[in-house]
């Protein structure tokens, strides 16, 4: 059903999945729709690309799949908060690319991930791109991002995306922020600050990131006391963020510990 | 023919039958339609498009630059014969009905713009026999005129001989769905499932295995059915491997779950035959022992 229409001329579509490592994407488009005056708009009917056998209840409401777009007057910027869905991806994607280009002639895609890694939640986040188009890393040389990952093997729903967008000529990046292993079930404040502050310079957008640095304040006060009570949990976070890794166990003990601690 | 159809090019075939297996239990039709291709060195001729019913499996990413996208693969092969054949091998079968539904017909789109009039599927029966015998082949047509034909076969029964089923059964996912939408198509289909024992499909994960002794009972009926020579070496030299390794796993059994099983030697499951020593309590208790014996990793108490 369309509801609004955008009014920028050639916006890029910035898309944030749910589920994802700490939330990222989704907590990310959160903040922008509470401190940015993004309107709503078009939604994708759920039917046949999201389970509807059941509807799950979270934080005692009933949450329904939902991938809505939003737009923000006067930015070059259009958000895609959306559930990932369960079935007919790539039906899914294909109408999220038909609309981002022939409907709101978007310029090109940017998605937005955590990614799950093995550092401390006091380590600097950084942010890898990958790109369906080598001319694009041009564009993202002025960030500070690292751009020449390597890699082979399982793929994501951004993946995905990037790679029917390269069918269809329209430039698309994946961006993946890391996201400290024992964050990855709760959320990460400092990743989603990272994000914002790159999308903040990317399509100046403004946004006052106070909030968030409150957020970062409150968890890590949090975890520190934690650590002041929790030998083993003060020793392995103290080798991540001497760069040394964990075993299976001992990452296990750390997860639960934290879930526990930040229940 | 749809958009969703690759087909590089259009082969001479003369009133073609058409094969067609995916993964399944034990991957039984899939083994045996892929040696079939092989021995029969088919080629390749075109393919349907994975993207539209599965997700990528794999990606390569370089110098941050997305390079492929690995998808399973859905591919038609095709050979000439005394009868020509169609062969369609997919690595996978869709998840959801609608595409269950759409890669059948499009699969018979192809068929049926080759002038193919026949198709066959494959695939596991899982039964109450012992894996020292010789599986036999279910053979399941999608109409009453073919049930004299497969009659005939070596080795094969239909769902009426077996005991208590009163011609009744199910077949699950693609290997139902084509032989269906192929009646529904005017073509004539038949299914065939080699029997596989009820104690290795539910061999867990990691012990899991391979059943080519199944797939060597379906080449058989397929050389019979299509009237093709088929060299069955390199599947018997896999069968007999196999049969060594489940052989080692079976000698570990504790004695007690290893006594019931070989009541299965002596049990075949046919319509009028003596009743069998094992009933059914005892067979759902045997899948059970089996199961717990490996979720203690295959050890004895």
């Amino acid at each position: 059903m369309i509801k609004e229409t955008p009014g920028a001329k050639e916006p890029f579509l910035v898309v944030g999945w749910t589920p994802d490592a700490g939330e990222v994407g989704w907590r990310v488009g959160n903040y922008l729709r509470k401190h940015l005056p993004l309107r709503e708009g078009e939604e994708i009917e759920p039917l046949g690309f999201f389970s509807l056998s059941g509807v799950e209840i979270k934080g005692d409401v009933l949450r329904f799949p939902r991938a809505k777009f939003f737009f923000l007057e006067g930015k070059d910027f259009i958000l895609l908060q959306s559930d990932q869905p369960a079935s007919k991806r790539y039906h899914f994607l294909s109408k999220v690319l038909d609309l981002a280009a022939e409907k709101f002639n978007a310029r090109g895609v940017y998605t937005i991930g955590g990614l799950v890694s093995m550092i401390a939640h006091t380590d600097a986040r950084k942010i890898l791109a990958v790109v369906n188009g080598e001319e694009l890393k041009e564009s993202l040389a002025a960030y500070d991002l690292d751009i020449n990952l390597d890699y082979q093997g399982t793929t994501s729903m951004s993946g995905f995306l990037l790679w029917i967008a390269r069918q269809r000529n329209i430039p698309a990046v994946s961006f993946w922020v890391n996201v400290p292993f024992y964050l990855a079930e709760k959320s990460d404040p400092k990743a989603n600050k990272a994000v914002l502050s790159f999308l903040n310079r990317r399509f100046d957008l403004g946004v006052d990131l106070e909030e968030l640095d409150r957020e970062i304040e409150i968890q890590e006060e949090q975890i520190s006391r934690l650590r002041k009570t929790n030998q083993e949990v003060d020793e392995y976070i103290a080798r991540l963020e001497l760069n040394v890794g964990l075993t299976q166990q001992e990452v296990g003990k750390l997860v639960e510990e934290i879930n526990k601690a930040m229940a | 023919m749809s958009g969703k159809l690759k087909i590089a090019k259009k082969p001479a075939v003369h009133e073609p039958y058409l094969i067609a297996a995916w993964p399944g239990i034990g991957n039984i039709g899939l083994i045996a339609v892929n040696y079939l291709k092989n021995r029969l060195t088919a080629e390749e001729f075109g393919e349907l498009e994975p993207w539209h019913f599965f997700f990528p499996r794999g990606v390569t990413i370089k110098n941050g630059v997305l390079q492929e996208m690995e998808f399973p693969t859905c591919k038609f092969f095709y050979k000439k014969g005394e009868r020509d054949l169609i062969i369609f091998l997919a690595e996978m079968q869709p998840a959801g009905e609608d595409e269950i539904y759409e890669m059948a017909n499009l699969v018979l789109d192809v068929a049926v713009e080759l002038g193919c009039r026949r198709v066959y599927t494959a695939g596991a029966a899982v039964a109450p026999i012992h894996h020292t015998a010789r599986p036999r082949v279910w053979a399941v047509p999608n109409d009453k005129g073919l049930i004299g034909e497969v009659k005939k076969y070596g080795n094969t029964i239909v769902m009426s001989e077996l005991d208590d089923r009163e011609g009744r059964g199910n077949i699950t996912g693609l290997n139902g769905v084509l032989l269906g939408v192929a009646r529904k198509r005017k073509l004539e289909g038949i299914c065939f499932l080699g029997e596989v024992p009820m104690y290795i499909a539910h061999f867990p994960g990691p012990y899991t295995i391979l059943y080519p002794k199944a797939s060597r009972s379906i080449l058989e009926v397929f050389a019979e059915s299509l009237g093709v020579q088929i060299d069955l070496g390199n599947i018997n030299a896999f069968a007999n491997n196999v049969e060594r390794e489940i052989e080692g796993i079976y000698q570990n059994l504790p004695p007690v779950i290893r006594e019931e099983l070989d009541k299965l030697k002596h049990f075949t499951p046919v319509k009028e035959a003596e009743p069998g020593p094992i009933t059914d309590e005892e067979k759902e208790r045997i899948i059970k022992e089996v199961e717990e014996f490996f979720r203690r990793g295959g050890k004895h108490d």
